[in-house]
């Protein structure tokens, strides 16, 4: 077939029709995934929250299977908001369920999750004026920019910030550092960012 | 600024990596710096009638590329530095620093490549410095350095493989390198020249440092260097003491140079005192005095230097200094002053 404008219409028209329900199919598997970690998450806060009831709850509940639901809640909170920090990165959530392998969906997870997790905003409870270096970058991950201050009593500030130039609908937090401790924190605003979506 | 206290740096060195980057992935980062400079200078010397000059221009460009795979890490200084046109410099384009590094753990490091020398309390690079000039020289009317042919300072960057060792409060590094004075660059043992001695061209820094607490910082090194041309050596001692807005330095060189051929080797010794006070969140200002003295033989060399110098943060990545230093010099019973008048502009990123 010789490549002329009208096939080359044809072939793209085609692409489109069949890769665009894979995207969709997608997305969808995405939100299956999420809905159903939301619901095993909320089953299981209700067995714990019945668990911990009265007298003749905790006598029908041994220790091990308080500690095992405790367990399987962390981890269920935890990759909850691995979901979250995934999601929050668009484009990267259809990519990984086109390929339809869970466990890529996973190590992007993860990925987002060490990258992303200061899009959360109940990881920056624990950045105070006064913690340490390591213990921001705990809560929050590397920043994606930092500086070494040219200001006299800054020794180095993080910028944690989903763009630069997009004044309206970007994330921006930034945390000066002192002698290896939090000296101020500006943190993003979270509240402005969900009202503009 | 501040960051680059002398116990830092020598920290910095060893660590080979600054935390200030700007990510592209989990592998690679950037960091660099842009420094442009305007100054005047004025000279009582006899120099054909020219008693002052003028300078504008981009100093230095740096861009680092640091690369991270694990206990393997990495880092390539690309650098511009524009020297004076008119005092015959050229402009270089160049490789500062390559070099590998290999965590043994525990803050052992071995590093192999081209590296900065762990001596000394200046910084090298503008971005560590807490005013604009360095202590030991000063550009005459002509745009050239003061410091008299023959005199061989230590080398910023050298070629080799180290060993560092970094905890919370000390560090140790020793260095097996191809030269710390410039003599025989980019060789490391071998006899090369024609005469009878048994010449072996290497280089040896061994540097420690430790945090005493309360502010106080301790350093002192020495570089060996066996080249051809003699053999050169420099101790390198430096203290610092830091309270509140207050950093205090202090620094004292001794070193010589064996010159073969020549009738007389070069004794030198040089030293500074330097304050600087953050008097705000984003200003400080510096004082700092500077000596020099060469002797080799009849022929003696004095210099010393007061500099001014105030420090204002525009931003946390862009600085305004403004510096005035004056020069005096007494070279071989010709005795001149040189004032120096300059403004530089930092950015950094």
């Amino acid at each position: 077939m010789r490549i002329t404008l009208l096939n080359a219409w044809a072939v793209a028209l085609v692409a489109t029709v069949l890769i665009s329900p894979i995207y969709a199919a997608a997305a969808d598997a995405t939100a299956d995934r999420m809905a159903q970690l939301e619901a095993r998450l909320i089953a299981m806060e209700a067995r714990l929250a019945a668990a911990e009831a009265g007298p003749q709850a905790a006598s029908n509940v041994s220790e091990a299977r308080m500690v095992e639901l405790e367990t399987r809640l962390a981890e269920a909170e935890q990759e909850t908001k691995q979901v979250k920090a995934l999601a929050a990165t668009g484009g990267n959530v259809s990519q990984a369920s086109t390929l339809g392998n869970a466990a890529t969906f996973d190590i992007l997870a993860n990925s987002a999750w060490r990258n992303l997790r200061w899009t959360q905003a109940e990881q920056w409870e624990a950045v105070r004026p006064g913690a340490s270096m390591a213990a921001v970058v705990e809560a929050l991950g590397h920043p994606p920019r930092s500086v070494d201050s040219l200001k006299p009593r800054v020794d180095e500030v993080f910028y944690y910030e989903t763009s630069i130039r997009d004044d309206g609908n970007s994330l921006r937090g930034k945390i000066s550092f002192r002698k290896g401790k939090v000296l101020t924190v500006q943190k993003p605003n979270f509240k402005a960012n969900k009202a503009a979506q | 600024m501040k960051n680059k206290i002398a116990i830092a740096s020598a920290f910095l060195a060893a660590a080979s990596f600054s935390t200030a980057e700007i990510v592209v992935n989990e592998f690679l980062s950037f960091e660099g710096f842009v420094d442009s400079s305007y100054s005047h200078t004025n000279s009582d010397e006899d120099a054909g009638g020219q008693e002052s000059n003028n300078s504008f221009q981009v100093d230095q460009v740096e861009i680092s590329w640091m690369f991270n795979f694990d206990v393997v890490t990495a880092q390539i200084d690309l650098e511009y530095e524009g020297g004076d046109n008119e005092g015959g410099d050229i402009y270089d384009d160049e490789v500062e620093q390559a070099f590998v590094n290999y965590a043994l753990g525990n803050g052992d490091v071995i590093t192999a490549g081209r590296y900065a020398s762990m001596l000394g309390f200046e910084a090298f690079e503008p971005t560590g410095l807490y005013q604009y000039s360095t202590a030991y020289t000063i550009n005459d009317v002509s745009g050239n350095s003061t410091v008299p042919q023959g005199f061989q300072g230590i080398s910023e960057y050298v070629q080799g493989v180290k060993f560092t060792r970094t905890s919370d409060t000390t560090f140790f590094g020793i260095s097996l390198q191809d030269q710390s004075f410039g003599n025989d660059a980019g060789r490391l043992g071998g006899d090369r020249d024609e005469d009878d001695n048994d010449d072996s061209s290497y280089a040896v820094e061994v540097a420690g440092s430790i945090d005493l607490g309360n502010g106080f910082n301790l350093f002192a090194g020495v570089a060996l260097e066996d080249a051809d041309s003699g053999d050169n050596e420099l101790f390198n001692f430096y203290a610092t003491y830091e309270t509140g807005a207050w950093l205090f330095a202090a620094e004292l060189n001794v070193g010589e140079n064996e010159q073969l051929g020549l009738l007389d080797d070069v004794d030198y010794s040089s030293g500074l005192l330097m304050a600087n006070y953050a008097y705000s969140d984003v200003a400080s200002v510096t004082g700092r005095i500077s000596m020099v003295e060469i002797e080799s033989g009849p022929d003696d060399y004095d210099f010393k230097k007061y500099t001014v110098a105030h420090n204002y943060a525009l931003a946390d990545n862009l600085l305004l200094i403004a510096e005035i230093s004056m020069g005096e010099l007494e070279d071989d019973g010709d005795d001149y002053d040189i004032t120096e008048f300059a403004v530089e502009l930092l950015f950094t990123f």
